[in-house]
């Protein structure tokens, strides 16, 4: 979703863009405004790269551009980055400043930051109704007349105030800085001024120079010539004498105070008589002592849910019902009218088409997912997630990881490609090296757990948990373990807490349909293929001979039947395919319960989907890439073969 | 409040307390430079009164003018005798401090140097709470907000510079001295809630968080209890049971 430039509208001053801290609702205006769906969520870093879209309806050209949050311009972080690269691109020329209305004063200090950049800036004041509730009075005219700008007040997740936004658009105006710079920079800014001559450089990327930031220096060198530029660095590191203090550290207090002085004089706090409830829950939930019981209460009804109701009861509906008795039956009855038998064979036979690869894909893929994505949309929107990363801080921390690495981890659980590049909200690489190794390796994505669910419904009680036990506890090793290997510091764990707030149902399941209709649209023709290609090498023998030659591997070490290479045939393709297609050897007896475990944590550990693999490249470079999924796929042939060791000797004791 | 406003009422006190508070008096042992239109702004925010020729501050200008007194000579008498450090050298530190001076400091000295009432020049120092009270420790000491328990507001002191990121962070939250938070949790890591932000932080941050216990030194007589209960909406956050069961102890 990186943006390029022809993306952009040639006339700058009809670009947008969308800026304000994190968990402001930035994403929810945008999606609003252009009637849009991009991903939003209750939780720091749902939005980790921008989007773009023309504003609908009455936005006469106007494009916006969505960026992730930040609550400062002296950025760190790879994410936080991209808003100001954008600005000094002048890729845009306006700014819609979203401000959080229950935390206005750290709003209004990220707010003085941007002014700076001398752009038209427009002040929208989201989620006014959590601001209602806790009691908070905000005097948006005063604040207007005080910053001498438009002020808009919006509840973006109902729609309120985003047509009043619209309009407001027209009237967008540059407004003047009120924060008051002590002496030595004043002086340094005539100065510059003086020595930059006629080259507009705005005060906003005058003042990052002295922070040492690189962006800014970059776009200074492309400016003026190298005569100017030493004299600018001569400048800079004169100025940088008058102070003992650290520049930004200096300006951010500054900006904190003029928004303190702003904010004092425009809201006013009434004491609230009793806390909401949703608060209390959300206080709950953090808490170790409720929390726990509370995430049990979670997992386990997830697991009734998906479980049960999808895996179960809806794949038997479909599946069962439709596939197996309508729709293959008469698929057998029409493929009769062609004479050629491999026809028959292609579409309904054991590798065929409709039986394996569409009914695989609909039957089983696709009503799990579909409930999977509903109850996982539902954690997220509802701001559970970054609780959750409190009570498994401690286990977190033992991994090298701070407690915000859960949200990519957890993240996985959906998708493991999105969760790859959400570990940009990580610190360090070390911990981004962690996550994402962690992610390819343990965490199964939504289409495998939902198969593997469905897999599971007719097993015995203990493999679940003895699968999913071993997942956990080996993410847990192997964090603790890479922790020590990879080389790298652990960053600090700092994170904001979202409040907790009911789930909108509607829209989520909405969204889950969504979702689950673009994975299909993606997933059915690899499917079909890696069914044909598995159909094929069948007809032609070559099955039996990659049978006979991963045998000694497959069923002599591992101690799988040497249909198995069929399954990890798909999993190459798509994990999910794979799982699927052991679901029909499962049916035909070939496999027996300990097999299957030692299967489905194969195909969990040994390989992730190609997408994955691709993001990883990306991401974290080549070296790393290849150096993460070779480990992974010797570590799970040992694995596999010890797991199923392990579990003969219990068989054979009698204990399970 | 405005640093010239101050030096105006300290010069006021200064010539009350040998009875000749006429303008000429005043304009003359006053540091800053008294234009017409302070005193005419001071008037306006209702801290003096004032004819053409005595200056007279109201019950809040005094208020103000007997802190800033107070802090002064309690400064003096620390640089002095304590420190040990004299002539200009004191006279110029004692300029910035009894404007940069917060009462919580103010009173940790006192108790230090036992509440004296005199300044090494031997004007009268004005009494404070503590002294009224005769306190003999500090409680009001500052401690690493780690040490605190749940439930307690607590007033940032300052932050140990550990690192740069860190600190810019910790600002960005607006955790910085001077501001008043609430400890919320404190396993497995420690919860914080400033503003309408709940923030959750490892102990290796919060270990260089330090701050006073918040609790009504200015409308209460302190030094009866070490914790407040916190009062209003602040009763409800967090694990109360741990906090009441101090204080059923004590």
């Amino acid at each position: 979703m990186e943006l390029r430039a022809e993306d952009f509208s040639d006339n700058s001053e009809s670009n947008y863009i969308l800026i304000g801290n994190v968990n402001t609702g930035k994403s929810t205006i945008f999606n609003k405004l252009c009637h849009k769906n991009i991903k939003e969520g209750n939780y720091p870093g749902t939005t980790v790269s921008t989007s773009l879209s023309p504003i609908f309806e009455g936005g006469n050209g106007r494009l916006l551009i969505d960026t992730p949050g930040s609550n400062t311009i002296y950025a760190e972080n790879e994410d936080e980055l991209i808003s100001k690269q954008i600005i000094l691109d002048s890729k845009t020329q306006n700014i819609i400043f979203v401000a959080d209305a229950k935390n206005l004063k750290r709003s209004l200090s990220l707010y003085f930051h941007y002014i700076e950049y001398g752009l038209p800036i427009i002040l929208n004041i989201n989620m006014m109704d959590e601001a209602i509730a806790r009691n908070i009075d905000i005097d948006a005219e005063k604040l207007s007349q005080m910053l001498d700008i438009e002020i808009n007040t919006s509840v973006a997740i109902e729609g309120g105030g985003i047509s009043s936004l619209k309009k407001k658009l027209d009237r967008i105006k540059i407004p003047e800085s009120t924060v008051k710079y002590p002496e030595f920079i004043k002086n340094y800014l005539k100065l510059g001024n003086v020595i930059l001559g006629n080259r507009t450089i705005s005060r906003g990327i005058l003042l990052s120079l002295l922070t040492d930031d690189k962006l800014s220096w970059e776009y200074l060198r492309k400016k003026c010539d190298s005569n100017t530029f030493s004299e600018m660095e001569n400048l800079a590191a004169q100025t940088k004498k008058h102070t003992t203090k650290e520049i930004d550290i200096l300006l951010v207090n500054l900006y904190i105070e003029e928004a303190e002085r702003v904010y004092n004089e425009v809201v006013r706090v009434r004491p609230t008589p009793k806390i909401p409830f949703m608060d209390k829950l959300g206080i709950w939930s953090r808490n170790p002592l409720t929390g726990i019981p509370i995430a049990i209460i979670i997992i386990v009804l997830m697991f009734l849910f998906v479980g049960r109701f999808g895996a179960e009861y809806l794949v038997g509906l479909i599946e069962g019902d439709l596939f197996g008795e309508i729709i293959i039956p008469y698929g057998e009855k029409l493929c009769k009218f062609v004479p050629y038998e491999i026809f028959s064979r292609a579409i309904v036979g054991e590798f065929g088409l409709l039986s394996v690869g569409l009914g695989l894909a609909i039957g089983i893929v696709m009503p799990v997912l579909l409930t999977f994505y509903f109850f996982y949309g539902i954690l997220e929107s509802s701001g559970y997630m970054p609780r959750l990363a409190i009570i498994l801080s401690n286990v977190f921390r033992k991994m090298g990881m701070s407690g915000k690495g859960i949200l990519p981890l957890m993240m996985g659980f959906s998708c493991i490609t999105m969760a790859i590049l959400t570990t940009r909200v990580l610190d360090t690489t070390k911990e981004r090296n962690i996550a994402t190794f962690l992610l390819i390796l343990g965490i199964p994505c939504a289409p495998l757990l939902s198969v593997m669910l469905v897999l599971l419904a007719d097993m015995p009680l203990w493999s679940s948990f003895f699968i999913f036990g071993f997942i956990a506890s080996q993410i847990v090793l192997i964090g603790y373990l890479t922790n020590k290997v990879f080389p790298g510091k652990q960053s600090d764990f700092i994170m904001e807490m979202v409040p907790l707030r009911i789930p909108r149902i509607k829209s989520i399941f909405i969204n889950s349909i969504r979702r689950t209709y673009l994975f299909l649209g993606e997933a059915i023709p690899i499917f079909l293929l890696a069914t044909f290609i598995v159909f094929f090498l069948d007809e032609i023998g070559g099955l039996t001979v990659i049978e006979n030659l991963t045998k000694p591997i497959l069923s002599g070490f591992v101690g799988l039947p040497k249909e198995s290479v069929n399954v990890f045939l798909m999993s190459i393709i798509r994990r999910e395919a794979g799982v699927a297609v052991l679901t029909q050897f499962v049916e035909r007896g070939i496999f027996n319960n300990i097999q299957v475990i030692v299967n489905l944590l194969l195909i969990t550990f040994l390989m992730p989907c190609i997408n994955a693999i691709l993001v990883i490249v990306k991401e974290r470079g080549t070296k790393v890439a290849v150096g993460i999924c070779s480990f992974v796929l010797i570590y799970a042939i040992l694995i596999g073969a010890l797991v199923n060791r392990f579990l003969l000797f219990l068989q054979k004791s009698g204990i399970i | 409040m405005n640093k010239i406003f101050e030096e105006v009422l300290e010069a006021i006190w200064m010539c009350e307390e040998q009875d000749k508070n006429t303008k000429e008096e005043i304009r003359q042992i006053c540091h800053a430079k008294i234009e017409d239109n302070i005193l005419e702004s001071m008037q306006k925010k209702e801290l003096i009164a004032f004819n053409d020729s005595h200056i007279y501050m109201t019950g809040k200008g005094k208020e103000s003018a007997r802190g800033l007194i107070r802090r002064k000579r309690l400064g003096e008498v620390l640089l002095e005798h304590v420190l040990n450090i004299k002539g200009d050298k004191a006279d110029r530190a004692v300029c910035e401090f009894e404007h940069a001076v917060i009462p919580e400091v103010e009173e940790s000295i006192c108790v230090l140097l036992g509440h004296p009432t005199e300044c090494p020049h031997g004007n009268k120092i004005p009494e404070g709470a503590c002294c009224i009270e005769g306190k003999r420790s500090i409680d009001r000491q500052v401690d690493c907000i780690t040490d605190m328990e749940i439930g307690e507001k607590i007033k940032i002191a300052y932050i140990k510079p550990g690192s740069h990121d860190r600190l810019h962070k910790l600002l960005n939250l607006g955790i910085k001295p001077g501001t008043i938070i609430d400890i919320h949790q404190k396993k497995p890591t420690l919860i914080i809630r400033c503003d309408n932000l709940e923030i959750a932080m490892d102990s290796d941050i919060a270990n260089n968080i330090y701050g006073w216990r918040k609790g009504g030194l200015q409308f209460q007589p302190a030094g009866r209890k070490a914790i407040e209960p916190a009062k209003g909406r602040g009763r409800g956050w967090g694990l109360g049971w741990r906090r009441k069961k101090r204080q059923g102890r004590q």
